[in-house]
């Protein structure tokens, strides 16, 4: 199947509320074959709860989930595979019969179950501690079986709740590589993350929630694209008061230099120039706006212009 | 697909229960209390047929023909030198009492209080009297017929009744602890699959009500076979022709309609409200109130189950699977009762069922806190 011709996960005008509060309001989120979907957002936006939704988990209080053109059904989602955000795994089973019961339980026969995950393991790494409890496994090693036990039936759908959380930088490459191979082989998968920064790489379109509601969707670059947002980086620690006047404000400093958010219209080589009055330049760029700070430009209320022309950090 | 998921469900719980050693301990001790209940008696020494009785000095009243016509027990008899040979005879096991006929007779014995020695001592108080009577000049047989004329006959009501309540007593007792046991460890492990989001997997794939009444009936096999571990030597005993304690077959035939009935009734409801809680350390609180029916309803049953309560009790779902299996094996209720009581606790298990799936399917998915009732009520 190309990604032309297969389905879409298409949820539409999903809305939820808990305890008087709205959760979810009017989300929409589509999920193609052959991209990476990131669904993005800060703690308590909402995010795990339109993953529960959507695998049917709990049912929404407005909107639909479709599949292929149609209502999702319970069929429809054992051909999908779901990684919760924590470890929703049995830690007294081995991790070989863990697998091989989830894929019965998706409907595969009991010989290809065992086939599949035995395969699967190898493939991660884990062929050796097959046989061991899951209680046994360090964090990294117990993600990477959380991964196999969404996957372990072949599932056309791949929804990750913040797969990444917690790992270390080997254990978010491996988990890249497996992501970008599902992907390529035409899949689908979504996956949410808090950590906006860390997983930008990584997506091709985002939909971004803030408090319940959709801020930022689309495709990443052409979101970067457009954005008017635009940043100078350089290689010294920038202090504001150099850049008085001159339309920037440094966004950030780390031990790699300084970010200076640079407003609309502001020519960068003149905001360069100021900063290399007050110290030497080696490295510096010109870059589109990363998905934190266009996270913050939608989210953040906007800030009054001071006096001097500079904006006042929020 | 709801009913093979359930197998699956009932399959791992089954599997992983018996990968636990508790489990098996638990099947263990019953076993082992069963065979001690009723294997034990046999294993142990029979009392011997015949006693060693030493008799010394002369035996001017026929003590030695007295004891040499009885034969339930009978008794070897020998001479002792004095008494102090038969003191010594006695002290070392050599005779198991010592009769001594000087100046009156007197019983050298171990334990004073010994049926064997009452048995000695009406013998001989017997053969002194008749000696005495006949001194007397008066017929001895004439009064031995007087006094045998003279007790009243004694005809015994119901001379199992307490081989019954025995045997009733320890059956409660077992089912009473297994269902405690397996209610907490229901509640205990939906609390764990919520707390750690086992059951957010789950419920991807597999409908609630699968979920619940997997575990349900995986543990209450287990509960099953701790119960069979109970039941086999009872079986052996049967097979290998030996006596039970009265009343124990029935009162086991009738505890196992109701103890299914009573750990469905019990799980169901122990599994739907492990749900409500956000961590498994408040599954014991929540499950409290089902203990609480349990400990008042196992009181009740052994102290009252034949008075009027207990039979007002009998229809009690939460209590009949205790107090009815009592009743059965004390006779204390008809069998009009033992069908309506029965009939009401099935019944009672088809509506726990629907409302606890219910309970289930709402609460949890619903994590991080403890749910109310009201929440339950306000969600869908």
């Amino acid at each position: 199947m190309t990604a032309a011709d297969s389905p879409t996960l298409s949820v539409a005008g999903v809305s939820q509320r808990f305890d008087g509060r709205q959760v979810l309001d009017a989300v929409d989120l589509d999920v193609p074959a052959g991209r990476v979907i990131g669904l993005l957002g800060p703690n308590g936006a909402g995010k795990t709860t339109l993953m529960r939704i959507i695998f049917g988990v709990l049912e929404p209080d407005a909107g639909t989930v479709r599949w292929n053109g149609r209502e999702a059904t319970a069929d429809d989602r054992r051909r999908w595979g779901y990684m919760p955000q924590e470890r929703g795994l049995y830690r007294e089973m081995r991790i070989l019969d863990h697998l091989v019961w989830l894929a019965r339980l998706y409907g595969v026969p009991r010989g290809e179950a065992r086939e599949r995950a035995t395969d699967l393991l190898e493939r991660l790494g884990l062929a050796d501690r097959m046989r061991d409890p899951i209680r046994e496994l360090s964090g990294g090693m117990a993600q990477r079986v959380q991964l196999a036990a969404a996957m372990v039936h072949g599932p056309e759908l791949l929804v990750l709740d913040e797969p990444f959380a917690g790992l270390d930088p080997g254990a978010i490459e491996f988990l890249t590589s497996v992501i970008d191979d599902h992907v390529a082989a035409g899949g689908h998968l979504v996956f949410s993350s808090h950590q906006l920064d860390l997983v930008e790489h990584l997506c091709e379109s985002i939909v971004m929630l803030f408090d319940g509601r959709v801020v930022l969707d689309g495709d990443v670059r052409e979101l970067k694209r457009s954005s008017a947002q635009r940043s100078l980086r350089v290689d010294v620690d920038v202090d504001d008061a150099w850049l008085a006047g001159a339309g920037a404000r440094v966004s950030s400093t780390t031990a790699a230099g300084s970010r200076i958010a640079l407003e609309a219209g502001v020519d960068a080589t003149a905001v360069l120039d100021r900063v290399r009055a007050h110290a030497e330049v080696f490295d510096f760029g010109v870059e589109a706006p990363t998905l934190s700070e266009m996270f913050l430009a939608v989210t953040r209320p906007p800030v009054a212009p001071a006096g001097d022309g500079s904006e006042a950090p929020s | 697909m709801s009913g093979r998921a359930t197998r699956l469900v009932i399959e791992r719980e089954v599997r992983e229960s018996a990968r636990r050693k508790g489990v098996w301990a638990m099947v263990a001790l019953t076993f082992l209390g069963a065979s001690a209940l009723t294997l034990v008696p046999d294993l142990l020494p029979d009392e011997p047929d015949s006693h060693t009785l030493v008799i010394v000095g002369d035996d001017e009243i026929g003590l030695r023909s007295a004891l040499e016509a009885a034969t339930d027990p009978e008794f070897e008899l020998s001479d002792g030198e004095d008494r102090t040979a038969a003191l010594d005879a006695v002290e070392t096991g050599d005779a198991d009492i010592a009769v001594v006929l000087e100046d009156g007779p007197t019983l050298l014995v171990e334990d004073e209080n010994s049926q064997l020695v009452n048995l000695v001592a009406g013998i001989v108080a017997d053969r002194v009297a008749t000696e005495r009577l006949t001194e007397l000049g008066i017929d001895p047989a004439a009064v031995q017929t007087a006094f045998a004329d003279a007790v009243p006959e004694i005809e015994p009501v119901d001379v199992e009744r307490e081989g019954r309540q025995a045997s009733a007593f320890g059956i409660t007792l077992v089912l009473y602890i297994l269902t405690v046991v397996l209610t907490s460890q229901v509640a205990a492990g939906v609390a764990v699959e919520k707390s750690n989001r086992v059951s957010e997997v789950l419920l991807a794939i597999v409908p609630p009500r699968a979920l619940l009444f997997g575990k349900v009936i995986g543990v209450g096999c287990v509960g099953l076979v701790t119960l069979l571990a109970g039941v086999t030597p009872v079986v052996i005993r049967l097979a290998t022709g030996g006596d039970l304690p009265a009343g124990l077959g029935r009162t086991l035939i009738a505890s196992s309609a109701w103890f299914v009935g009573g750990l469905a009734l019990y799980l169901v409801m122990a599994g739907s409200l492990g749900a409500l809680v956000a961590r498994q350390e408040e599954a014991g609180a929540v499950v409290l109130p089902l203990t609480m029916f349990l400990v008042v309803g196992y009181i009740i049953t052994v102290s009252a189950a034949d008075t009027t309560l207990g039979a007002v009790l009998a229809y009690v779902p939460l209590v009949s699977p205790m107090i009815e299996p009592y009743r059965v094996a004390i006779g204390a209720g008809s069998p009009a009762e033992y069908a309506v009581s029965l009939a009401v606790l099935v019944a009672s298990v088809g509506v726990a069922g629907k409302v606890g799936a219910a309970v289930f399917r709402r609460a949890i998915v619903q994590t991080g806190r403890r749910i109310r009732w009201r929440d339950l009520r306000s969600s869908r």
